[in-house]
């Protein structure tokens, strides 16, 4: 699943282990979700929401048309 | 500018590197904990001057039940403290692992019992199935850590 994770955290110079720690989760985490390699729990999507002040959907992008 | 601002150490840092130190604690308290088990019927072994595979028959049954049922309780412990302190990524990780120790063990044991009942080997081997069962959990389990790093 694509997402803007990098995108957000970097505008936030935030380091993965930065992000990391804020979410609860390891630096290696971080990298599997941001390089598409893990998509996160819904416990974690909305962290992350939260975290960001965004919704989930303008965060992550799983390649559907949305009505 | 970013490099500036990635060597302050943050909050979010601050608690991983806590997180950290709590796991690496548990995994070493664990770590000494088996090593002296280990230590101790080692000296056991070679004080009464028994195999090692015949340590546990040597030594008075309440005393072999003790340390069976002590390193069984630090094993699951250990279990129990591994899961809280792992996140999501890590836990499907291990999940793969298990799964793949799963389908090695309930594939090589009932067709090594196969081939030693059509008398194309001999019996199966408790601990070679143990091991091969460990060994393929841990290659998916690497394999898991490598595609993902």
């Amino acid at each position: 699943m694509e997402n803007r994770l990098r995108i957000l955290r970097a505008e936030r110079g935030w380091s993965q282990a930065e992000l990391g720690g804020r979410l609860g989760v390891s630096r290696q985490a971080v990298n599997a979700i941001e390089t598409g390699k893990h998509d996160p729990s819904l416990t974690l999507a909305f962290r992350l929401a939260r975290l960001f002040t965004q919704p989930i959907e303008d965060i992550f992008n799983d390649g559907g048309n949305h009505e | 500018m970013t490099g500036v601002i990635m060597n302050n150490i943050g909050e979010g840092e601050r608690l991983a590197a806590r997180r950290r130190r709590l796991f690496w604690l548990s995994i070493g308290v664990l770590g000494i904990a088996g090593a002296i088990v280990g230590l101790a019927t080692g000296y056991v072994a070679a004080h009464q001057e028994v195999a090692p595979g015949e340590i546990w028959s040597s030594l008075p049954k309440p005393l072999a039940v003790s340390i069976i049922a002590i390193s069984f309780g630090l094993f699951v412990f250990g279990c129990w403290r591994f899961y809280k302190a792992i996140d999501e990524v890590e836990l499907v990780d291990n999940l793969w692992g298990s799964t793949a120790s799963y389908y090695v063990y309930a594939t090589l044991f009932p067709l090594w019992w196969a081939l030693n009942k059509a008398d194309v080997v001999g019996e199966p081997d408790d601990w070679a199935i143990f091991f091969a069962a460990l060994g393929g959990g841990g290659i998916a389990y690497v394999w898991r850590k490598w595609r993902g790093r």
